[in-house]
Order: structure tokens, then sequence, then C-alpha cells
């Protein structure tokens, strides 16, 4: 495992271009685009002010910045550095803005969800959307870019119209059954619709392209529902994580709940690997860590017990932080549980049962799964990268002066690197092969 | 007691008064009245003693006093005590014999009535103390009835107050109850106002939305706009369409499109699922009716109806797989059959399983037992063995080692005295053989001799027993003779005593013993009968032999009967008992040597015989 030297960054602005040839990331008002392999500086561009969001077009030919103080949003294209384009949203504001799939349309939100803006970038035509919702996931682009949904609310109801792209017209357009929805989501192959009530209701429903109600799933009544929805890659799962600690995995013949994952206090079954970060003694040995195994003797395994206490504890405490069920491998789906924020939960979907746990010291910042393999970075705000994988578990110390608190990762297409992000610096983490990764570094720890 | 009073002399006033009281007192106390009687009856009579009571009887109204008696016993229905007058005017004498009898059968009635006194008392005690005893039985049941009274009540009162607080529980459920209720409608009531409310101000909200819509877009902001160095072309290269409805048209047909794709992929992987399914179960019927088939026999054996017809199913099925194969299609007809026959044998097979299952406990359980002595006895003996064997090799090798080590100290010159050996072990070995030749000619002439001797033990054996069986008839016939026809057995004597001439061998020893010990037999026993009855014994040896022992047994009968007839030919003319018990009597001292010889050699035959016959 090697690390590229430390690059400045400014509010965790970073993003690989998704042909995975470029990364681009923010600096104050600068813009700066990487080859992703050499990591020598393509492109430079100036911004009008601070950068607040940065998005790739699908094509990756070019990079919005949003600069929501202002109500901008410029564009710049990688093939003609000196075209320029500058959208201007005046005193509506600007609030979101988004590419659309074809990566000749921008999207913009303004401020108080009054509308949405289509701008384009081959003509001069501007299209307007009224009433869309100010929720949490309002807008979802089908996998093919072909379709939009998008969450409505008008007359105290909710609708959901569904758009062509390719010349933003309206398809279908229909009411949902919900007191007050709270996102939408397609599922990887459009065809489905997957839309969830806020959270105090627990409601699910699913709708095919055409707007017709496929199906409604409710786990419990009264009391607080949804917390996040994931869909896996093949569409044949839809994992429901909600506020009573569990998850629910449905399929998609007859959208019936397949299983159900709590996240108990103790875990007896011996199968389950429990990987739990531990200081070591020693404190020279840089960032080395070792994960006991959690089935070796009566010692660990009280202390694991009062780690669970503990987080049981902060249970009581108001979570703020809102985590999703990420569930971008097949296989596996990890949870990350908000009652025990310093814990990743994996199961396997193949087997549906609990794979392995791991307990870091501190609250985990954010975890994101390799697109190749069965492989998950986790970061919790310390100077570590946490890897895991069936294989078994690895933690790395980032170099850098005075330590890199890693706030956030972001793997590369190919899976081969990665970029470790903090408040203001950033690097790339090339993984070899996958028997280097245990060895790559000094740094690396046990795994068992 | 009236009668009495006016019978009773004027005279006697006071002592009839006396008596009166007494007789009262009688029924008051008959125990004191019979003493005080016996007490006046006796004490009178005998001598005048100046006592109180002595008033009854004086010297001057003897006379008096006796007729009063007389009276009062007549009316008690005693003999009078006077004897039977003569004459009027003879005075009438005191008959001393009726007073005495009088007197007795006064005093047995005393004590007769004493006796029931006694009876009475102690029954009267007995009863008194079952009053006693009753009394406090009452006494504690009425303690009890009180208590259970007082539980009664103080129960009655806890019912009571379960009840009151059931009553307030009830009342308080209610309350609750209503509380709730309460609590729901009010709850009901905010949401909906909640909800109004929300209404409400989402309503405002979207005027003002509107209105702010209103103001950012109608001002024809100058600013809303967008700098575009120059516009890009498509991703897809082609120009922009107008919208039209053939677009929408077109966009519904694209929509439904990617539907019908997306129905179809699912429809197809469906399929495939259900071929793979369905083939598994075909794969798992075949399997099956494979491993079910043997089994047919044992249930049609059992002549169970319901098996037999699933098997014969079996049997049907096992004929329309080939036909099922080709119907790969989804009828239905085809599923229900296909899944039926697998159920049907599955159950075949659980059955078949769960006897297995039971047969294989019980067996275990059965065997279990006696298995685990036995194994345990074999397991020790078999340590033993092994141990023995290990200590064996043990030693074996312990000489080994010496052996090893001597050859090594000796290891010197070791061609000379290789070549010695050698000619050493030549020699041992040729001297080993001639001694093997010799024993084993040895050993060939000790298995002819002991098989000689085997054969002779065989013959003796069998001779011993014809002899005995031909004894044992001679007996019989001798019993009978003696028993039933002195003629005849004369005329037999005589004719034996013929025979006894031609006798050479002389051995009384053998016989003396067996004639003893058999006096009875079966009533017909004729020297025919004997020879028939040796002819019919199970000769175990052949044929020959079996002549030979005829012959011997011939031989022997007629011994036997010689021997016998010497001296017993002349006291069976005077009389059979004694000449029995003589006989009997001179038989013993001759045969009692000669049994204990006959005995033990008997039992060597026996011995011989047994270790050779088998």
């Amino acid at each position: 495992m090697n690390f590229s030297e430390v690059f400045k960054l400014s509010s965790l602005l970073c993003k690989f271009s998704p042909d995975g040839k470029y990364l681009a990331s923010c600096v104050q008002y600068r813009l700066v685009v990487r080859d992703a392999s050499t990591l020598q500086i393509c492109q430079l561009y100036t911004c009008l002010d601070q950068i607040q969001h940065i998005e790739w077009s699908a094509d990756s030919l070019f990079i919005l910045c949003a600069l929501y103080k202002r109500g901008l949003v410029q564009v710049w294209s990688l093939e003609q550095p000196e075209w320029h384009c500058k959208i201007d949203e005046g005193s509506a504001g600007l609030v979101a803005s988004c590419w659309s799939p074809d990566g000749r349309h921008i999207l913009n939100t303004t401020e108080f969800h009054l509308r949405i803006t289509v701008w384009s970038l081959c003509t001069k035509s501007v299209s307007y959307i009224k009433y869309p919702k100010a929720c949490q996931q309002g807008i979802t682009f089908t996998r093919d870019g072909r379709y939009l949904a998008l969450a409505e609310r008008r007359d105290c109801k909710d609708y959901v119209s569904i758009l062509v792209c390719s010349d933003w017209q309206l398809l279908r357009h229909f009411d949902t059954d919900t007191q007050d929805l709270a996102g939408i989501e397609w599922a990887p192959n459009g065809c489905v619709l997957a839309a969830w009530d806020s959270c105090l209701e627990y409601k699910i429903l699913l709708y095919a392209l055409d707007g017709r109600l496929l199906s409604a799933f409710c786990a419990y009544e009264r009391s607080l529902g949804i917390k996040s929805v994931a869909w896996s890659p093949s569409s044949q799962f839809l994992a429901v994580g909600s506020y009573d600690g569990k998850v629910r995995i449905l399929n998609h013949v007859t959208w019936k709940m397949i299983t159900e994952f709590g996240h108990p206090a103790t875990i007896n079954n011996p199968k389950i690997v429990v990987y739990k970060e531990a200081e070591k003694s020693p404190p020279l040995v840089l960032g080395r860590l070792a994960f006991p195994p959690p089935r070796a003797a009566a010692g660990p395994l009280s202390s694991m017990e009062s780690e669970y206490a503990e987080a049981c504890r902060r249970q009581s405490q108001p979570q703020d932080r809102h985590r999703g069920t990420g569930l971008q491998s097949r296989q596996l789906l990890p949870g990350d549980e908000e009652c025990v924020p310093s814990a990743v939960w994996i199961w396997d979907i193949q087997k549906l049962r609990l794979l392995a746990v791991l307990e870091q010291l501190s609250a985990v910042r954010c975890f994101q799964w390799d697109p190749r393999q069965a492989r998950l970075a986790i970061c919790t705000g310390g100077s570590k990268v946490y890897l895991w994988s069936p294989a078994g578990c690895v933690s790395v110390q980032v170099p850098g002066e005075g330590g890199l608190q890693v706030l956030s990762v972001c793997w590369h297409l190919s899976g081969d690197s990665l970029a470790v992000l903090s408040k203001d610096r950033f690097c790339l983490c090339f993984l070899e092969t996958e028997q280097g990764v245990g060895t790559a570094f000094g740094q690396a720890g046990d795994h068992t | 007691m009236g009668d009495w009073m006016t019978v009773t002399d004027p005279g006697l006033s006071s002592e009839s008064k006396y008596i009166s009281q007494y007789t009262s007192e009688t029924k008051m106390s008959p125990s004191s009245l019979y003493s005080q009687q016996v007490l006046c009856s006796s004490i009178p009579l005998s001598k005048n003693v100046h006592s109180f009571f002595s008033a009854f009887c004086t010297e001057e109204n003897i006379e008096q006093s006796i007729s009063y008696l007389d009276q009062e016993l007549t009316t008690f229905g005693f003999p009078s005590l006077y004897e039977e007058s003569k004459g009027k005017e003879t005075k009438r004498e005191l008959n001393i014999v009726a007073v005495l009898n009088c007197m007795n059968e006064l005093l047995v009635l005393q004590r007769k009535n004493l006796l029931a006194q006694e009876n009475v008392e102690t029954q009267n005690l007995k009863l008194g103390s079952d009053m006693d005893h009753l009394q406090n039985c009452y006494a504690k049941l009425k303690e009890q009835l009180e208590t259970s009274r007082r539980e009664m009540i103080g129960l009655q009162e806890r019912d009571r107050q379960l009840q009151c607080k059931n009553r307030n529980l009830h009342q308080l459920l209610k309350n609750e109850k209503d509380e709730v209720q309460k609590l729901q409608n009010i709850i009901a009531s905010r949401a909906t106002q909640y909800n109004h409310d929300m209404k409400r101000k989402e309503r405002e909200y979207n005027k003002l939305k509107e209105r702010l819509h209103q103001l950012v877009m109608n001002k024809k902001d100058k600013k809303i706009a967008m700098e575009v160095l120059n516009y890009v072309g498509r991703a897809d290269g082609k120009r922009g369409s107008w919208r039209t409805g053939k677009t929408e048209a077109r966009n519904e047909d694209e929509m439904y499109k990617i539907l019908l794709n997306d129905y179809e992929y699912r429809q197809k992987q469906i399929l495939m699922e259900n071929a793979e399914l369905k083939k598994v179960l075909q794969q798992m019927k075949k399997e099956m009716i494979s491993l079910l088939s043997p089994q047919k026999q044992k249930p049609r054996e059992r002549a169970d109806d319901s098996t037999g017809t699933v098997i014969s199913d079996i049997e049907e099925d096992a004929g329309e797989l080939s036909r099922e194969s080709t119907w790969d299609l989804s009828c239905e007809t085809v599923r229900e059959q296909l899944t039926n026959s697998i159920r049907k044998q599955w159950r075949i097979l659980k059955s078949h399983v769960e006897k297995l299952d039971n047969q294989v406990s019980k067996v275990h359980l059965e065997g279990f037992n006696d298995e685990d002595v036995i194994s345990r006895q074999d397991h020790e003996q078999e340590t033993e063995k092994l141990e023995l064997e290990i200590q064996q090799c043990k030693e074996m090798i312990k000489t080994q080692q010496q052996l090893l080590q001597q050859q090594l100290a000796t290891a010197c010159d070791d061609d000379t005295t290789s070549l010695l050996r050698d000619c050493y072990l030549l020699e041992e070995k040729e001297r080993l053989k001639e001694e093997w030749s010799l024993f084993k000619e040895q050993k060939k002439n000790f298995e002819k001799e002991r098989r000689s001797f085997t054969e002779a033990a065989i013959r003796l054996g069998l001779e011993r027993k014809a002899f005995e069986e031909e004894r044992a008839s001679w007996l019989k016939q001798q019993f009978l003779n003696m028993t039933t026809f002195d003629h005849q057995n004369s005329e037999n004597v005589k004719l034996f005593s013929a025979f006894s001439g031609s006798s050479d061998r002389d051995n009384p020893t053998v016989h003396s013993r067996p004639r003893q010990k058999k006096p009875h037999g079966a009533p017909s026993g004729s020297p025919v009968c004997t020879s028939k009855l040796t002819k019919s014994l199970p000769a175990s040896p052949s044929t020959s032999d079996f002549c030979q022992t005829r012959s011997c047994v011939s031989e022997y009968s007629s011994i036997s009967v010689l021997n016998t007839t010497p001296e017993e030919s002349k006291p069976n003319q005077v009389g059979r008992e004694c000449t029995n018990q003589k006989w009997s009597m001179a038989s013993r001292p001759d045969s009692q040597e000669g049994c204990c010889s006959g005995c033990s050699s008997t039992h060597a035959d026996a011995h011989i015989e047994k270790d050779d016959l088998p």
C-alpha cells in the first residue's frame, strides 16, 4: 500500500472522474484536475468564489462547480480549457445543482424549492419544473439515464413525476399514498421506484415505471420509521433500515420481507467474527493496531461486553447523524448502526446472516465499498484507514505531518486506489494486489 | 307390695315397715337391700344377736317370723318352709331341708344379682366414660364450629373487602379506560388539528412560495442567465428534436419496451429456475424410485393396502417417467402429478427411514447391554493376551539383544566360527531328522496301540451292556416264574440245570449286583423274549460287531442262568419267599468281593469308552 504526497483540499471536495482518468479536487476557489494515476495537474480552473460542490458529467468531459452562496454554477470543459459556462440563478438563489445523466443539462434547485431549472448546454432552451418537494432525496435518475423521478408536493399531497431525460417531457405523474414523502430511489434496473415516507411512519411503496403501485410494505406502526433505503446492485433486494435498529430485506418478486437483521448487543454466534480495534500498549509503533479475535479468551470478551454496554449508553443520547445502509456489493450489506456509532455490521446476503462486526475506537465517519470486490474502506476521523474484506481486516496509518484526520474516503473506479480526505488535505492511497494488502506497509495491522 | 302388706301380721308392722323401707330401698339401690336382707335372714337364724336388726326375730317370735318368711318365700315362688301337713290338727313342722334349699337358692340368686350388679356397674362406668368422651367431643366440636364460624365470618369479610377492592379496581380501570379514551380522542383531535394546521401552514407556505415565485420570476431578472462561450453538441451527436405528440408516443413506447424487457427477463429467469427445479424434482423422483423399488417385496408381504397401492403408483410413475420427461411444458396436471408422486414417495421414504431408525435404535438398545458385558470380558482377555504377547516379545528382544551382543563380542574370527557353526548345524540337523523319524514311528505305534485299546474297550462296554440286558431279562423271568407258575419254573429250572454242565466259565460277581437292583420287570420274561430284547437294543457298532455281541449275549445269558440255578433250584421247591430271601442272601456274600472288582472294572471300561468314543 503506497500513499501519494499530501495535497491541499477544501470542504472535502475531491472526486474521481467517472471514466477513472482524472481526479478533481478543490482548494478554496480553485479547481484542480489531476491525472488519477500520476497525479500530475492536468488543468487548473479558477472560479469566482469558494466552491461548495463539484460534480463530474457522466462522460467525464465537464465539471460542474456550484457556488451556492452566490447562486452561481460554473462549468468547465476538460477538452477545451478555454471553454467556460456560468449559470446565474439570480435572486432565486441556489441550493442544489446536479448534472443530468447525458452530461448536457444541469438541474438547479432554487432556494425554498421553488422550482428546478434545467439548463441545457446544447441549446438555449431552459426548462422549469415546478413544485419540487424539499426532502431528503427528491431527485433520482435511472442508471441508464433515461428517466428522472421527482418528488413533488402540491396541495398538501405527495406526487411523483417521471420525466424523460432526453427532452424533459413528463411521462407519468401520480400521487403517492404517503403522509410526507421522504425519498425516492430507482432500482438499478430502472424499472421499480421505491418511495418511502418520513420517519414518522414506517411505509415503503414500490412503483413500476408506468406508475402502478406494485407493493407497499409496513413493518410496524406507531413508531419512528424508515431511516434509510438501499437497493442491491442486482435490483433483487431492497434493504430498509429503520429506527428500531433493524435492517429488513425485501425481495423483488413478492416484495415481502426475506429476513430481518438486528443489531444485537451481544454476539454469541461463534461464526461471526468481531473485529475490535484496540490501542496497543507500546505507542511507539506507528499506528499498529491489533484486532484480537473475539473468540480468544475470557479477557477480551469481557472487555468487549463493556464496550457494548458503553455503546448502549450512547444509544440513549440523541444521535443527529444519519447513516445509510450501503449496499454496494451484492452479497454483502454493511449497516452502520446509529445506536452503535463505532461499529460497522456486515451481513452476508447469500447466507442471510451476520458475517462480521467491526468495532472501532471512535465513531465511524464514512465507509464505502470497493466498486470491484468485497472490500470496505472505513474511516473514523482518526489518522487511520480501515479496510475490511472477508479475508480479514487491516488498519493503515495514513502518513502526513501531524497526521491526517481522515473524514472521508473515495474509491477509484478500478478499486486500485483510494482517495483519503481530511478537512484540509487529501492523499491517494494506492492499493496493490490482494496479497500485498496485508504486508505492503509496516503499518498494516494484524488481521485474523 | 300392697298384697304383701296385707299378708303381714299386724304385730310385725314395725318389721314390715322396715322391710318395706328396705324394699323401697331396693328400687333405689338393690345392693343394700340384698345385703340387709341377707343380714336379716341369716343373723336371726344363726343366733340371737342383739343388734339393731335383731328386732326382726327374737326368742319370742320365732314362729311368727318363720311363718312370715314362709309367706314371703312362697310369694316369691319358693317352696314352703313347712312340711306337708298330714293332718289339720297337727302343727306344721319346719322343714329344715326346704329352709336350707331356700337359703341356698337365695344365696345363688344373690350371687347372681351381685354379678349382674357388677356388670351393670361396669357398664354404668363405661357409659359414664362414654358420656364424658362424648361430652368432650361435643365440646370440641362446638369449639370447632365456633372457630369455623369465625373463620367463615373472616373469609366473608375478606371476600367482601376483595369485592370492594375489585369494584374499586373496576372503577379505576373504567376511569383509566375513560382516560385513555379521552387521551386518544385528544391525540386524535390534536392530530387532526395538527394536520389541519399543517395543511393550512403549507397552503400559506405555498401561497408565499407562489408569491415569491411570481416576484422573483416576473421581475425579468436579468441576472438569471447563462453565459456560455459556445453551445456544445449533444452527447449522442444528434440535434435536439421538437416536442410533438409523436415524441410523447415514442416515449410511451420506449417506456413500455423497457418494462416489457424487464418482465421478459424476469420471466426467463423464472422459467430457467423452474426448469432447474423441475429437473431436480425429476432426478429426485428417479432416485427415490430406484431406492424404493428393491423394497417392493417386503411391504407386499405385509399385505399393507396403502403401501401396496402407493407402490403400484410408483410403478406407474416409473412407467410415466419417460413420458413425463417429454412433457417439459409447465402443464398444471403434469405439475400436480409430479408433486403428488414425489410427495407420496417422500412419505414412503420417510416412513421407511423412520422404521429403520427405530430398528437401529432398538437393536442398539438391545445389543448394547449384552455386547457391552461380553465386549468387556473379551476386552480384558484380549488385553491379557496382548500383554502376555508383549512380554514374550520383550523377552525375545532381550534374548536377541543378548545374542547380538555375544555375537558382537565373539565376532573377531567370524569366518571360521561361522563355518564351524554351519558344520555343527548340519550334523545337528541330520541327527534331528533321524530322531524325528524315530519319534514319528513311535508315535504311529502308539496310535495303533491306542486304537486297538479303544476298540477293545468299546467291545468290552458293549458286551457289558448286552450282558446286563440279558441278566435283567433273566431276572424278570425268574421273578415271574417264582410268582406265577411253579410248574413252569420247575421245568425251566430243570431245563437250565440241564444246561449247567456245559458252562465252563465262572464269574458270578458281575451279575450279583444288578440282580439286587432289578427286582421288578416286565411280566412276560421268557428266554425268547430276552433274545428279542437284545436284538432290539440300540447297537452302535457295525453289523459284524452286533453279531458278535449277540453271540456274546447268548453266552452270557446262559452263563448267568447257570450260575444262579444251582443255588436256587433247591429252595424253590420249599417256598418262594424263603427261597428268594435265601437266594439273595446267599448270592450276596460271594458277590461282595467280585462286585467291587467288577464295579471298578466296569468303571474303568466306562472311562475308556468315554475317552475313545468321541
